[in-house]
Order: structure tokens, then C-alpha cells, then sequence
């Protein structure tokens, strides 16, 4: 067994350069395509991703199943929710985590082969990262809807969307490498975005990199109704908030000794954590209800317990970290102004850094804090906070909310245990 | 309902909603953010001692 002083050591220059490389990383969107042709396993299997750590589907919950139930019907795999439930009970649909293939999804985090999907890459490692296209709040496939009107409009992405989208950054991509996801993310921090909940400044931002490159692409209809859609939906940019975070943690992945988070991501049933120095292994608890605001005529009886792969927005000092930054968000998740800035200083309390690139006016151009260190987390009893959507437990129903949910600690306890067998301590 | 004596001063710990409220009736009043340590495990407090940091 090593001394006391050289794991401390061990551990503190392996978090430096986890961490250094979390916040460094500089992910570029450079491609939009259907996810068959570029995520890598999909090939011509009934493969589905998912959001959160591994799970089979008899152990999903309502929202996970309904988003799946409508992947199915919208890869024509089966032809009502019925034979669709069916079929995922079969064992023919394969089940595979979005983080296994290098891929983040919101909420459900669904993607079927015939999805489109964004790609973006570190710009000094070219290690790439996929996610899907948003599809809007409200009746939507990642909060468990599944009626016609949700796959008329994943059919219609496909279609008109996917195409318009990807002549467009092919577009840009002939003039520049792409479009520098981080300056966007910076800039819309300082606009008012927490970069999770609220992307009004990131989906504002995007719109006007894409624009100019969308009309005379396509044909002008497809055009403009890609444009009407892009600019109705204030949640588009997150699924590219998400890309950039999940290049931004792999970034700081595998390193040897860290006891830096990078991942953190839930499927409705359990929430998972990864933990660099300990690889690709998940270290899980129980998913447990958000505390927050629901839409009229629901409750918290009706939610569905936490979900999605959006909290990977928090493993890089984004979402809850960021709070700060967007006073404005409180009206959507519940709390008040000083709760926000609370929610901030409290991630100082178990973070290492303050990142260099994404400041928040409102407390003098502070940096987030950024590197949440398993140790920290341990040691103080605080957990990781973040903001999120709710969706109904029933599938098919949709969202019904938004708030703010903490992270039960037994995932830190897991994976301090196995860090000590990994390394001997 | 219990009534506070005209002239009090409060000293709050850990949790802020009663210190807003304090502050909101024009009480003087601190807060501080104190929690008592967690309660770990056994096996859980020796790693981390061995970790250091």
C-alpha cells in the first residue's frame, strides 16, 4: 500500500489535470446526421439508447417506457403502443445506456436508428459526441409521449429539420471548423442562462450562427419552417449544451488516480455517477422526485421520479452550478433569487475549481465551480443539486413540470469503496 | 401563535427560512450555514482518512 502522502498526491495531480482538461476542452458542433450512419453498434439492430446508467425494460419507468414505446412505433417497428410493448418485452430491442456510445439524451434520452443526431468533437483530441435534436417542452417523446402528434413532429425532424440542419453546418463547416459550442455556452451564461433549465441566450445564440446558412440550402419552405421551428423552441440549444458537456467530461475521463465526477446521469429509476479514476463503472442509488413546480392539474403524485442524462450539465459547472447566472430561472423551477445564488456557493463546497471560461456577472464575474470531488462530497454531506424537467409517471402523458432535485449520496459511497479496492487503500 | 419579545435578536443555524423570515419582519438577525458532520460509515471515514486531501 502506498503512503498516506503519496495517494494524496496521487489523487490531488490527477484531479488537476482532470479538471483542467474538463474546462479546456473546446467542443465544436461539426455534423447533423440520422444516428445510424454515425453512432457507432447501431448497424442494422434494433438498438435504442437511453438516458441514465444501464437498464433492462422491465425495470424502466413509465416515462422511459413510453419514449421507447414511441421509438418503436416511429421506427415502424410495430404499428400501436401495444405490439410496441411487445415487442420491448420480447428481449429483440436491445437496450443500451447514450453514454456507453458517446451519447447524452434529456429526460428519456431516447435514440432510435432513424433519429437525428448533432456531432461535436473536442477540437485538440477529435473525440467525438453525439445527442439528439429537442424536440420542445410540453407532449414530447423524451417526457414519455408517444401520440400521434409527437411522432408526426419526430417524423417531420427527420424529414425537413435533419436535412435543413445538416446543410447548414456543413455550410459552416466549409468556411470554419464549426460552430465553437463553449463561446456559446460563455456568452449565454452571461445572458441569463443557467445552461440547463433555462436556454433562451443558448437557443437565441445558435439561431443566429445557423441562419445565415439555412436559407438557399434547402428548398425555402423547408427553410423557413426549420426556422419557425428553432426559433419557437427555447429548449433547442440544450441537446447541444449537453454534447458540449458530455466532450467537455470525457475530456477529463480515465484518469488514473482522479476522484473527479464525470458523469451523472439518471433513467427514472436510479441515478448513476461516474468517477474518472475509476472508468466507464457506475455507481448507483434509487432516482427520488424533484422538489418543484408543476403544471396545473398535477402534483407531485404524478411525477415521475428523476431522469435524464441533462445533469451532465452539472459534472462540468453548468445547471445547478451556474444557478447564479439566471435569476430568471427560479420562476421555472421554484425557489428564490437568493436560493439561486445559494445553490452556487453551496457546489463551491464540493468542487476544486472555478472555471476560467464560465463566469457569472451577477457575483463579479466569478467562474462556476467545476470539478465535483467524491471526497468533497463525502466529507461535507453535500450532495450535487440540479435543475430538471418532471415528467408524468403514466407513459405517454408528457412533462408536467420543472424543478430542483439533489443526489442521494450513495453513489459517493460506492464509488469511494471501489476506489479503495481499485487502488489499495 | 407565539409572540417574540419586542426587542430580540436572533442567531440562526442551518435553516434560512427562518432567518428570511427574520429578516422580512425587520428582526435583527444572522444566519449561519452550520450542519452537523454526516454520519458516515466506519470503512467509509477510513478511506477517506487514508486518502487525505
Amino acid at each position: 500500500m502506498e503512503s498516506l502522502t503519496t495517494i494524496d498526491e496521487s489523487i490531488s495531480a490527477a484531479n488537476a489535470i482532470a479538471v483542467e482538461r474538463m474546462m479546456n476542452a473546446e467542443p465544436i458542433l461539426y455534423e447533423a446526421d440520422l444516428a445510424y450512419k454515425c453512432i457507432p453498434g447501431f448497424g442494422t439492430k434494433k438498438l435504442i439508447l437511453h438516458a441514465g446508467p444501464p437498464i433492462s425494460w422491465a425495470h424502466m419507468c413509465g416515462a422511459q417506457r413510453g419514449a421507447v414505446i414511441g421509438a418503436i412505433l416511429y421506427e415502424h417497428w410495430a404499428e400501436t403502443a401495444s405490439d410496441a410493448e411487445k415487442l420491448a418485452e420480447s428481449g429483440e430491442v436491445i437496450f443500451v445506456a447514450c453514454h456507453n456510445h458517446s451519447a447524452v439524451g434529456p429526460m428519456a434520452g431516447v435514440i432510435s436508428p432513424n433519429m437525428p443526431v448533432f456531432i461535436a468533437k473536442d477540437r485538440a483530441t477529435g473525440k467525438t459526441a453525439f445527442t439528439n435534436f429537442n424536440e420542445g417542452l410540453g407532449k414530447a417523446l423524451r417526457f414519455g409521449a408517444f401520440d400521434t402528434q409527437v411522432i408526426r413532429r419526430l417524423e417531420w425532424m427527420k424529414t425537413t429539420l435533419a436535412p435543413a440542419l445538416k446543410a447548414a453546418v456543413k455550410s459552416i463547416v466549409s468556411e470554419r471548423e464549426g460552430i465553437a459550442l463553449k463561446l456559446i455556452v460563455s456568452q449565454a451564461l452571461q445572458m441569463g442562462d443557467d445552461c440547463h433549465n433555462r436556454n433562451l441566450a443558448g437557443s437565441s445564440l445558435f439561431l443566429r450562427e445557423i441562419v445565415p446558412h439555412l436559407y438557399g440550402k434547402v428548398h425555402e419552405k423547408d427553410a423557413s419552417e426549420s426556422y419557425n421551428f428553432l426559433n419557437s423552441n427555447n429548449h433547442f440549444f440544450l441537446n447541444l449544451v449537453l454534447v458540449a458537456s458530455k466532450v467537455m467530461a470525457d475530456a477529463a475521463s480515465n484518469i488514473r488516480y482522479s476522484t473527479i465526477v464525470t458523469a451523472i446521469a439518471r433513467n427514472g429509476t436510479e441515478v448513476g455517477i461516474r468517477v474518472s479514476g475509476l472508468g466507464d463503472k457506475w455507481f448507483t442509488d434509487n432516482a427520488t422526485i424533484p422538489d418543484g413546480l408543476y403544471f396545473p392539474g398535477y402534483s407531485a403524485a404524478d411525477a415521475n421520479p428523476d431522469i435524464g442524462d441533462s445533469t451532465i450539465t452539472e459534472t462540468v459547472g453548468l445547471g445547478g452550478a451556474a444557478m447564479a447566472a439566471s435569476p430568471s430561472i427560479v420562476k421555472f423551477v421554484g425557489g428564490s433569487v437568493k436560493d439561486a445564488l445559494e445553490m452556487t456557493n453551496t457546489f463551491k463546497k464540493i468542487t476544486i475549481a472555478r472555471h476560467p471560461h464560465f463566469t457569472i456577472p451577477y457575483i463579479d464575474f466569478e467562474g462556476t465551480p467545476t470539478g465535483i470531488d467524491i471526497r468533497k462530497v463525502l466529507r461535507s454531506g453535500i450532495t450535487p443539486r440540479a435543475n430538471t424537467g418532471i415528467a408524468h409517471k403514466v407513459p405517454g402523458i408528457g412533462q408536467i413540470g420543472a424543478g430542483i432535485v439533489t443526489l442521494p449520496i450513495l453513489p459517493f459511497k460506492k464509488a469511494l469503496r471501489e476506489y479503495a479496492k481499485e487502488y489499495g487503500i | 401563535m407565539i409572540t417574540l419579545p419586542e426587542h430580540v435578536r436572533i442567531l440562526n443555524v442551518r435553516a434560512k427560512l427562518f432567518y428570511d423570515a427574520a429578516i422580512g419582519q425587520n428582526v435583527e438577525a444572522v444566519h449561519v450555514d452550520w450542519r452537523p458532520e454526516p454520519q458516515l460509515e466506519k470503512d467509509i471515514e477510513e478511506i477517506l482518512d487514508r486518502m487525505g486531501g
